[in-house]
């Protein structure tokens, strides 16, 4: 990973984080997440996924182990779903977004009644609404923003 | 991919949590290290927006919107002199409760310093199930988990979990959060637990003919030894004779209302333990199960609920 390419990162991280403090129970580490695992870059993939994991599951409440099962089942999803559509358009990524928040949805509802945390049904389905809307944009706006990133470093490598 | 393989792999991954969740439950060490990562990387970007929120907003609020400083003045002058007639009064009766404290050799509890701690963020993130804020301060700076977080108003919750400089502390109205307390006046003991955002404070274990009205303050007993004696926290604002505890014995339904705006809080107190207090029996910040009590006489004991099932 070069310097320009974790500086992309942590530049990332810390919109992310500015966005997260903004909107209470939104992910917008998961767009870069996706964005990493289009890229197929297996170093950087576990460098990045390890970063967000450990950012959501510090800045959360709940016992560790939630974002991690999202995160993975991500991952194989994703997977998965690159065998029966193309992984880089802006639908798949809707698709792949409504998916995860279904995960994410399943995955709350089953730790929180293990954690004895009351949860209100409604507003956690609100969150994921809104998660399943903002995915593909943040991807979006972030794969244009990286892509430009990455070609000026190519050339100046060049 | 073959369909078996992939049914393998989520079977695996699934497998690979429950173990790593099941040992990060009974050592919490994962928590521990996201506490110390996470957290404190997160309570660095937040601090770093947060100063440069307060340079631009002091740079507009300093420079350039001062229409309202002269009337705001002159308040706050006017407000100056009635609070210091009214000083001027309790000192003389502060002094005579010192005197007759002496006289009658009673003991009175030492008193907890206070560290000023700064709200960096609300809750964050779809890990945050908790009703929380982000502080500025972390176990070096004392807030330690359990710490007391109280603000001007009144008491504000207790640190959750810490980093070494930033920490999340519980907010009184999440339904995890218990406080021991005790009427102004009727001095009826009873514990205050959260209701949930927006929604009213419940205190609990108060018996049918106990001497409580609308309108009078609770404080903190300061027997669950977690919140010294004496902090203002809420205000009843309404009582039903219907209730029932769960072994059927009749209690009364209290709601109150935090005295603290939460929406408005930007400072915080983290209240120290002095050294020769006594430490409570259980570091629980978060109740997970409604404690069971068999009668309402039993309420002074609160130490012994939380002390088996906090997280």
């Amino acid at each position: 990973m070069s310097w320009t390419v974790a500086a992309w990162w942590l530049c990332y991280a810390v919109v992310a984080v500015a966005l997260q403090a903004l909107m209470p129970g939104l992910d917008f580490f998961l767009s870069g997440f996706i964005l990493a695992l289009q890229e197929r870059n297996v170093p950087q993939l576990i460098v990045v996924g390890a970063l967000f994991v450990m950012l959501q599951e510090g800045m959360g409440s709940m016992a560790f182990g939630g974002i991690l099962l999202w995160y993975a089942l991500a991952a194989i999803i994703f997977y998965v779903g690159c065998g029966l559509l193309q992984g880089t358009g802006f639908l798949f990524v809707t698709l792949f977004g409504i998916l995860l928040s279904c995960v994410h949805y399943v995955i709350f509802a089953l730790l929180a009644t293990l954690q004895d945390i009351p949860w209100d049904p409604s507003s956690l389905f609100d969150e994921c609404l809104f998660q399943a809307f903002f995915t593909p944009w943040i991807w979006w706006v972030a794969s244009v923003l990286r892509r430009g990133v990455i070609h000026e470093n190519r050339n100046r490598q060049r | 991919m073959l369909p078996r393989r992939i049914i393998l792999l989520i079977i695996c991954t699934l497998l690979l949590f429950l173990g790593v969740y099941t040992w990060n439950q009974r050592t919490g060490q994962w928590d521990r290290l996201c506490a110390s990562v996470g957290l404190e990387f997160t309570g660095g970007i937040m601090r770093g927006l947060d100063s440069l929120h307060d340079s631009l907003a002091g740079v507009w609020n300093s420079y350039v919107d001062l229409r309202n400083v002269r009337r705001e003045n002159d308040e706050l002058k006017a407000r100056l002199r009635v609070l210091e007639q009214r000083l001027a009064g309790t000192r003389e009766e502060s002094a005579e409760l010192i005197r007759l404290r002496r006289l009658m050799h009673l003991e009175y509890p030492a008193s907890w310093p206070a560290r000023a701690s700064r709200v960096l963020a609300w809750r964050m993130g779809p890990n945050a199930a908790l009703s929380t804020i982000m502080l500025s301060s972390g176990y070096l700076t004392g807030a330690a988990p359990g710490t007391p977080v109280t603000s001007w108003e009144g008491v504000v919750g207790r640190v959750l979990k810490a980093g070494p400089s930033t920490s999340v502390a519980l907010l009184l109205t999440d339904p995890g959060s218990r406080v021991a307390v005790i009427t102004s006046e009727g001095r009826v003991q009873g514990i205050l637990s959260g209701g949930g955002p927006g929604l009213p404070l419940e205190l609990r274990f108060v018996r049918q003919n106990a001497p409580v009205r609308v309108g009078e303050m609770l404080v903190t007993s300061g027997i669950d030894s977690c919140y010294p004696k004496g902090i203002p926290v809420a205000r009843i604002t309404a009582i039903s004779t219907e209730g029932t505890s769960r072994s059927g014995a009749s209690v009364l339904e209290i709601q109150a209302e935090p005295l603290v705006n939460f929406h408005r809080l930007e400072e915080v107190f983290l209240l120290q333990r002095p050294l020769d207090s006594i430490t409570p029996e259980s570091d629980a910040v978060y109740t997970r199960r409604t404690p069971v009590m068999e009668r309402p006489e039993e309420a002074p004991n609160v130490a012994s609920p939380a002390s088996g099932d906090g997280a």
